[in-house]
């Protein structure tokens, strides 16, 4: 049984979503859930902190490519924050730093929702 | 490793099976020499075949089966998973233009982009209702 988990934190306007364990074909179901509940909620200002996350395939960059329209479109986004090395590396040979914002610290990433706020 | 190594793994067809295949090439690609990174990269490339098969060319029947064999020659790390499912060759598969399929946000049809990013030669054989892809990563190097 692959392990993955989600879990929440929030700050002012923005959720944190914390992911750790492997994000596959079989548990991206879960952060999908995790992602529409917030939606669900109004809140769009979502950040995905990686620094539990030890793999993740094409699956789970799918699960960003499906919401990425629908949050912007609602005034929000999906940023990514502390993402090991060998994460980043799938991310980087698929081009996605063009399309996401990814910083290495969450606080820079909860900075510049507050700053892009209206 | 100096000496030739030889495993093999058959499991059910479903995508609970994919941390075990992960599993057995990550001890072995380890074992190999690959660094983390390069490592990450031969286990992500037969996570995206297998899973690839099991959800098109097997439909999702967990019924059916998968066969990994790794061996190692030299420098070379060769995977060879076997199924009886739906033929395709990934070599064929039109890649995307990566910022075109950005800008339409997509979100299927990365796996075969990334299986052919990350390993160095891809064969494919189809006879008698079996598929043979084999996928090949050579130690960088040093």
């Amino acid at each position: 049984m692959a392990t993955f988990n989600t879990s929440l934190r929030e700050s002012g306007k923005t959720s944190i979503i914390d992911i750790s364990g492997d994000l596959d074909a079989h548990t991206s179901i879960q952060l999908e859930r995790a992602i529409q509940d917030l939606i669900d909620k109004g809140r769009t200002n979502i950040i995905i902190n990686f620094s539990k996350l030890n793999y993740i395939s094409s699956a789970g960059l799918g699960v960003f490519m499906s919401f990425i329209d629908e949050v912007r479109s609602k005034g929000g986004d999906i940023k990514f924050s502390n993402m090991p090395e060998k994460i980043f590396q799938v991310f980087d040979l698929l081009g996605f730093p063009l399309l996401y914002e990814i910083y290495d610290d969450e606080h820079k990433a909860i900075e510049k929702f507050q700053t892009t706020a209206s | 490793m100096a000496e030739e190594f030889k495993a093999e793994l058959t499991i059910q067809s479903s995508v609970e099976q994919l941390e075990s295949i992960r599993n057995f090439v990550s001890k072995a690609a380890e074992a190999f020499g690959f660094e983390e990174r390069d490592g990450y990269k031969i286990v992500l490339a037969v996570d995206e075949a297998c899973s690839n098969i099991i959800r098109h060319g097997y439909g999702k029947n967990s019924d059916e089966k998968l066969h990994i064999v790794i061996q190692t020659a030299e420098n070379r790390f060769i995977v060879t998973v076997n199924d009886n499912g739906k033929s395709y060759d990934i070599r064929t598969h039109p890649l995307p233009d990566m910022e075109a399929y950005l800008a339409a946000k997509k979100s299927g049809g990365l796996g075969i982009k990334l299986i052919r990013s990350l390993v160095d030669e891809i064969e494919y054989e189809q006879s008698n209702g079996e598929n043979k892809l084999v996928l090949t990563k050579r130690l960088p190097a040093r």
